[in-house]
């Protein structure tokens, strides 16, 4: 069982594996910072490039797009590299598969902290204050951080 | 499928009047022009064309139209316009001579 992800590709409503729509958005993230302007116009009929190749797939509206179909599309349309050299260096992309997961390189006891701060993007120094506030004074357990420490895993 | 470099260029160099051409011929919305290019063995990939259309569009050469297609999505019909119909006429006139060149190099 996999979990899915409504999308609106090129103005069609589109039902997604969740790999399939990680990938499918890295690749339009990655195209879009190589093409040249105008980037939207160019965009829009890329999408709906890929929306024309599902629906010819997809033998019903009910079917979901899967990894393999997105591949496949991705093959037909190009490699990014194709489009032009990168415009600026790319930073992580922004639709990250994120999991929860104990930070190895930035860790003060076990990284829960660090780990918690990268899956919602906060500052790790500010979620260790809070935590140690909530220690002393807002009756957090101890126990609550070594039940975190045993049950997130540790990152790859 | 490892090409040289000089021949990469070359096809680049006339993909734009390749569809230009194409267009002449009737008007065309983009899978079929990438179709149309692959059963001459031009381009592989169908992205790339994308941004050639918008770059022509805009400089006067095409024009679109929206058409509903029996499946899916409406798509896009280009043109050629006055210009591009010019346009096309004056690189169909350097493609001649182009190749008149090479021959005379080549000593046939």
């Amino acid at each position: 069982m996999k979990e899915t992800i409504n999308a609106n590709i090129g103005g069609n409503a589109f039902t997604l594996d969740k790999d399939a729509y990680y990938r499918l958005s890295d690749y339009l993230a990655d195209v879009r910072n190589r093409v040249q302007e105008p980037a939207d116009e160019v965009m829009n009929d890329i999408e709906s490039g890929f929306a024309d190749i599902f629906i010819q797939t997809l033998s019903s509206s009910m079917m979901v797009v899967t990894l393999q179909m997105v591949e496949a599309a991705i093959r037909r349309m190009g490699n990014p590299e194709d489009f032009g050299p990168a415009k600026e260096i790319k930073t992580e992309p922004k639709s990250e598969y994120r999991q929860l997961r104990r930070s190895k390189t930035d860790r003060s006891i076990a990284g829960v902290c660090a780990g918690i701060a990268q899956f919602f993007h906060f500052d790790t120094s500010a979620v260790r204050l809070i935590t140690l506030v909530l220690f002393l004074f807002g009756g957090l357990s101890l126990w609550v951080y070594i039940l975190l420490w045993l049950l997130i895993p540790e990152e790859e | 499928m490892r090409e040289d470099n000089a021949k990469i260029q070359m096809r680049k160099g006339i993909l734009d009047y390749c569809i230009l051409a194409i267009l002449a011929g009737k008007d065309s919305y983009a899978p079929a022009i990438i179709a149309e290019l692959k059963r001459a063995e031009m381009i592989v990939v169908e992205g790339t064309l994308y941004p050639i259309l918008s770059r022509m569009k805009n400089a006067g050469y095409l024009t679109y139209r929206w058409e509903e297609s029996p499946q899916g999505p409406p798509r896009k019909y280009y043109t050629l316009t006055e210009e591009g119909k010019q346009y096309l006429a004056s690189l169909d006139e350097a493609w001649d001579k182009l190749v008149e060149q090479i021959n005379a190099i080549r000593g046939k």
